[in-house]
């Protein structure tokens, strides 16, 4: 039994529910004699991957969907291996470089190399050139990317990248501008309550219009969650009905219990509290941003709207330190102590400001 | 001899490469026992300097061996102890059959010295292992013919002493002289071979099968280190081993200060250095830190430097004066992570006047006294690296402050506390930036460097912020040290993703629909889907529904951690309800659904425990300072 959001997710361009403007042009850049670098990018669960599959189908036919699991190794220069997933049709290839670290430049360089460096066999029936596709390219050092650019130029006969990011921010200009930027916008509330719909129809489900409101209005428009969402809330109950409650992860749950205490309470020792709290949420691989985006998130809704624009500051300069940095820890309570301080100052103002 | 050519590996490289201190006493005492009798060399080495007034001969030999003890009441060593240690070697000669005797202590507190002074009062000869034994090595090449070897091992070095000496009582080891044929030999190792260190296991091994064959009885003297794991005695004499051996086991305490300063006045009047002050003893008692072989060269020292002085028995008045200074001299002391660590947080001024300096007007409230140490020394001593201190400290820094700063208001405990965050932050990023310093070819000063200022800001800024003005005496409260969680965190992680990875190669298995997760591990994967498939499992199911194959997954034993949950807050409420409708159905649905293979029996009690939220970070929290290993 599979999940609901791999079931029935689009397999070719045709059946995309949303964006079908963008899958036209898809379509007709795949037909097109030059098919160029590909930079997609766009918030989770918008579909950018889904929209990536259905272009690599359209590009080389059926034969895309075949994926095998390949392990490869990689040498650094101070003799440490590395080994790193890659999953691989007979056409594309597709790989996660963040994952090795800070050795993601010899993957990138090593893994196009011996790619690049082989011809498809039949130039004439299929096309000339082989597709890599390198997920979360943002998280890549500087160095990497700009190891990537050299080698984009440098094999564009034989084949072709298709990068996948969450923001550009945070990819180099250089590489940027050598890719044709696509980027995959959230389906509005709407269109997710549509599919949910349409989803439990093939599974032969009723879903009542209310709830699939709900759940579109609480996935934060990330369609894969909205169907999780609905995936769960069917085995929680059904039939459904209009009042159920539609269940979160537990992360977000905890994160948001965190952010109450920090404003309930400001003292030395709700840090220490809190910071076991930031620990369980670390541990657990819910990476650091998430947690910052997440604690801010819910920090705003609570405070005052004259406070607003100060920590967001303070949050956004403790989130670009902590890439720099080592210690997610660090960057996570100095923002809490920071925030703590600064709360509890335009407290004590007010309450002075009243009397 | 070809050694000089041998290559810094080889064994017997290793055995060259003693520590200078111990060579030189091993090689005097080596003097005693063989019948050698070039002492006169050897000994100008280790004593250049010579006092003019004294006969030639008594004065070739350094203080510490010239007033080396020779009988029992001469020894620094407390009466307890000598005791002890004879009792213990009673036994061990009575028992005459390959029993081992550890001689623990710290450097220069007279392990030696006592077990010699105690086997010459019972006439037993001590055998000691040479690690550079020359004579071993040209009989063996005689006997195979072989002159291609350069080297000898170590190991057969080792064996051999252990194995010749007892199978055949006269050796080429030992004393060809007939006459001790009937003196009852104990064998001493006082340097452990360095193969043990690489290899434990081919050591232990030699012991036991000693153990097993040997007539006589063997003893280490070992020498205790409080911090450097590579070459601590411990390693090779874990508990386990101990115990499997059956070692007999005394350690020796640093010698009193009593007893240190007894004898040292002793040298003194025998030397005719007249007067010696009790502040010259003081400073040198501290200065040695009851390593009575370290003080007695000092006094050395002190003397040979001030020879004009000394011929003109003047010695005493400028041993009055505080000018002389030991720190040249002084050991090179290294604090232990708790007492580094404690200087650090635990801070300490010379005084409370802060006269000397006057601050501007706007500044007076980042006033501090002085400190009685310095920062950078502080890191010097450590034996951790920068990065290592920083974790160490932010993880105890907090509960530390929040006592230390109680009193205070809200305003300056939190302009402390951001101060500090804000340098812990920079340091982090410095070290961080060292580490690319790391890969690249000129390594060396610019990262050590970078770690150095690391390190020292830091320090510093918990030196700086922990002072407060209003600061209540409670000092003598104990507070334990945790390790710093932040190292564990990562491995932490690495285990989650690994049992991650294992969980969705099984899951692939199934529905390869899941394949594609395995290349975004880092995201979705943790936020999204493990979250959800977890409630999925925690649902109440319509009577009937089968448990998917993935949520039986999870139940898996091995898979618990990865899906424990976050929020104890919530689940405790609701789960309690619904726990007994809960634990029925799935004994039910057990029953009939996985008849076929193997049940999982334990699924009622994983879920429960995982609903109690077992965390390793909890088990992380409970490290108390015992698993320091002081």
């Amino acid at each position: 039994m599979s999940l609901w959001c791999d079931k029935h997710r689009p397999k070719t361009l045709n059946t995309l529910d949303y964006h079908k403007e963008q899958a036209d042009q898809l379509k007709k850049l795949v037909h097109s004699e030059d098919f160029p670098h590909l930079l997609v990018y766009g918030p989770n669960g918008a579909g950018k991957k889904t929209r990536i599959m259905c272009s690599l189908k359209e590009l080389y036919g059926p034969g895309v969907e075949k994926l095998r699991i390949e392990r490869q190794q990689f040498e650094t220069p101070s003799k440490k291996t590395i080994e790193m997933t890659t999953l691989a049709s007979n056409y594309h290839i597709e790989i996660n470089a963040s994952d090795a670290g800070i050795y993601d430049r010899i993957v990138i360089q090593e893994m196009i190399k011996t790619i690049a460096q082989t011809n498809q066999l039949d130039a004439q029936t299929q096309k000339s050139f082989k597709v890599i596709v390198l997920t979360e390219v943002d998280k890549l050092t500087k160095d990497a990317q700009h190891a990537l650019r050299r080698t984009m130029e440098k094999y564009m006969n034989s084949c072709r990248l298709i990068l996948c990011c969450n923001s550009t921010s945070r990819v180099i200009p250089a590489v940027r501008s050598r890719c044709l930027s696509l980027r995959v916008p959230a389906p509005t509330a709407d269109q997710i309550a549509m599919i949910l719909k349409q989803t439990c129809k093939t599974e032969g489900l009723n879903l009542p219009q209310e709830l699939a409101n709900k759940i579109a209005l609480k996935s934060n428009r990330n369609l894969r969650r909205a169907l999780l969402m609905c995936e769960t809330a069917y085995v929680a109950h059904y039939p459904f009905t209009n009042d159920q409650e539609i269940s979160e992860p537990d992360w977000e749950l905890f994160l948001r219990e965190t952010a109450r205490q920090i404003v309930q309470q400001q003292s030395v020792d709700r840090i220490v509290q809190i910071r076991d709290r930031l620990y369980e949420l670390l541990c657990h691989c819910i990476p650091a941003d998430i947690i910052f985006k997440g604690l801010l998130k819910e920090l705003l809704t609570i405070c005052d709207g004259q406070l607003k624009p100060q920590i967001v500051e303070i949050a956004a300069d403790m989130e670009h330190k902590m890439n720099l940095g080592d210690k997610q820890i660090f960057y996570l309570e100095a923002f809490v102590v920071k925030f703590m301080s600064i709360y509890k100052k335009h407290l004590e103002f007010s309450l002075a400001g009243c009397i | 001899m070809k050694s000089w050519v041998s290559s810094a590996f080889s064994d017997s490289a290793f055995a060259n490469t003693t520590k200078p201190t111990r060579t030189t006493r091993a090689s005097s005492q080596k003097q005693t026992l063989s019948n050698l009798t070039n002492k006169e060399p050897k000994a100008k080495i280790s004593e250049p300097f010579n006092s003019p007034a004294k006969k030639q001969k008594e004065n070739t030999l350094s203080l510490s061996l010239k007033y080396e003890p020779t009988t029992r009441a001469d020894l620094s060593v407390h009466k307890n102890k000598i005791d002890q240690l004879s009792n213990l070697l009673d036994q061990i000669i009575s028992k005459e059959r390959g029993s081992i005797l550890l001689i623990e202590g710290p450097s220069g507190c007279g392990k030696y010295i006592t077990l010699k002074v105690l086997c010459k009062e019972k006439g037993v000869e001590l055998v000691e292992w040479d690690p550079s034994n020359v004579n071993l090595k040209s009989f063996d090449l005689q006997i195979d013919g072989e002159y291609n070897e350069p080297y000898e091992s170590q190991i057969k070095n080792f064996s051999q002493y252990l194995f010749k000496s007892s199978r055949y009582e006269s050796n080429q080891l030992f004393n060809n002289d007939k006459s001790t044929q009937n003196v009852k030999k104990v064998m001493l190792v006082k340097e452990i071979p360095n193969f043990a260190f690489r290899d434990p296991k081919i050591f232990v091994n030699l012991l036991n099968d000693f153990k097993r064959f040997s007539k006589f009885s063997l003893i280490f003297s070992l020498t205790q280190t409080t911090y450097s794991s590579d070459i601590n005695p411990q390693k090779i004499f874990p508990t386990d081993i101990r115990k499997d051996l059956k070692c007999l086991e005394i350690s020796f305490n640093s010698i009193a200060n009593t007893f240190m300063n007894k004898k040292i006045e002793k040298i003194a009047k025998m030397e005719h250095f007249g007067f010696v002050d009790k502040k010259f003893l003081e400073n040198l008692c501290s200065t040695s830190n009851g390593d009575l072989r370290h003080a007695i060269n000092l006094v050395e020292l002190t003397s040979t430097g001030h020879k004009v002085q000394f011929t003109q028995k003047k010695i005493s008045k400028t041993k009055t004066g505080e000018a002389i200074n030991f720190d040249s001299g002084s050991k090179d002391a290294n604090y232990s992570i708790f007492r580094g660590l404690g200087k650090i947080l635990h801070r300490k001024n010379v005084d409370n006047n802060f006269e000397e300096f006057k601050m501007p007007k706007h500044l007076v409230q980042y006033k501090r006294p002085v400190l009685s140490a310095d920062p950078e020394d502080i890191y010097d001593k450590l034996p951790l690296s920068s990065d290592l201190i920083l974790s160490y400290l932010h993880q105890n820094y907090i509960d530390i402050f929040n006592i230390k700063s109680s009193s205070s208001n809200f305003d300056c405990q939190f302009e402390a506390l951001d101060s500090i965050n804000d340098s812990f932050i920079m340091s982090d990023i410095i070290n961080k930036t060292s580490c690319l310093f790391e890969s690249g070819t000129n390594t060396g000063t610019q990262e050590a460097r970078l770690k150095e200022i690391s390190a020292s800001i830091s320090i510093r800024s918990v030196l700086f912020n922990f002072y407060f003005s209003t600061e209540n005496e409670s000092k003598s409260l104990w507070m334990p040290l945790f390790k710093p969680f932040n190292s564990k965190l990562i491995e932490a992680k690495l285990k989650r993703k690994k049992m991650a990875r294992d969980f969705l190669n099984l899951a692939i298995e199934n529905n390869s629909n899941m394949i594609k997760y395995l290349i975004e591990m880092n995201k979705e994967f943790f936020i999204e889907l493990i979250p959800f498939v977890q409630l999925r499992s925690t649902m109440r199911r319509p009577p009937g529904q089968q448990r998917d194959n993935l949520v039986q997954m999870m139940f898996k034993p091995e898979f618990t951690q990865l899906f424990s949950k976050c929020t104890k807050t919530r689940s405790n409420q609701q789960q309690t309800t619904e726990n007994d409708y809960e634990n029925q159905q799935d004994e039910q649905d057990e029953n009939v659904l996985l008849n076929e293979n193997k049940p999982y029996k334990k699924e009622s009690n994983v879920s429960n425990s995982a609903n109690k939220g077992n965390y390793e970070y909890e088990d992380a929290s409970g490290l108390k300072i015992e698993d320091f290993n002081f």
